[in-house]
């Protein structure tokens, strides 16, 4: 998590995966871009958890795959909207060009 | 980006099918939404970001997003000012402010929802039945409440890749 903090100045559109994926106008970095998944999916009813942070495997030696990522239920619907990115297991710094946006739907 | 040849004809096909039947590049997940998902291996969707390029799959890569669709379209406009000839064709929903038909954009606002028109039926990816379903348009404008609930229609028709 403290990897995805200082990932949160990047620019969407400098992304490739996370072009267009703002969900307001003002949405312009991933830090304004996970502000505003949490702004519309958190929800004091949610039987279900909210932020689900997953380590998946080691994608590249010494470094980590981990997704972070946002879930929501609601009536006909569910969403798991969130970010993907690589940390240095040595250092605990985010690889800046393996950010990805996670977002279907 | 390219939507080759869309077979209408098989989506009433689909009805029942969880995604795992469509996708081979492994996005199943239940707790994801695949709405988009469906609509475009079913079509044979692929533009924008895909399913592939999620999981690193090597299959037949299908878009995930309704918004990258929609500004894909061919024409869109509001489901009452569909031409009576546009049959099949694609079917939205979401909030009316989200949308800008002149610049032919939706925003990424999580309520949104896509399906397949045919022949008076709709045929969209349910992610909480986690099946494809089919209804008419006036049970799938009750999908989100107010103001959720406009309709919007897709034309794909001309595309070819």
């Amino acid at each position: 998590m403290r990897a995805l903090f200082r990932l949160s100045p990047l620019k969407l559109n400098d992304i490739p995966s996370c072009r267009g994926v703002g969900l307001t106008a003002a949405d312009r970095t991933i830090g304004d871009f996970l502000g505003s998944i949490l702004a519309q999916f958190a929800s004091a009813g949610s039987d279900v958890p909210i932020l689900q942070v997953r380590s998946l495997e080691q994608a590249r030696a010494g470094h980590a795959s981990v997704e972070v990522t946002f879930h929501k239920k609601d009536g006909e619907e569910e969403w798991r909207w969130g970010v993907g990115y690589m940390v240095n297991l040595k250092t605990g710094q985010p690889l800046r060009g393996s950010v990805r946006c996670l977002v279907a739907g | 980006m390219a939507i080759t040849k869309p077979d209408w004809d098989a989506v009433p096909g689909h009805e029942g099918a969880h995604i795992s039947a469509l996708c081979q590049n492994k996005l199943t997940d239940d707790t994801l939404n695949h709405c988009a998902h469906f609509v475009s291996h079913a079509l044979g969707i692929t533009l924008g970001y895909t399913c592939a390029k999620q999981t690193g799959g090597k299959n037949d890569a299908a878009s995930i997003r309704v918004h990258e669709i929609f500004a894909a379209c061919n024409a869109v406009g509001k489901w009452a000012d569909r031409p009576a000839s546009l049959d099949p064709c694609l079917i939205f929903i979401t909030n009316a402010n989200n949308v800008d038909l002149k610049k032919k954009t939706m925003v990424n606002h999580p309520r949104k929802h896509i399906g397949v028109y045919k022949g008076g039926w709709i045929y969209h990816y349910s992610n909480t039945k986690d099946k494809v379903v089919k209804q008419d348009a006036e049970d799938f404008k009750k999908h989100y409440s107010p103001p959720f609930n406009g309709l919007f229609y897709g034309d794909i028709g001309k595309f070819v890749k």
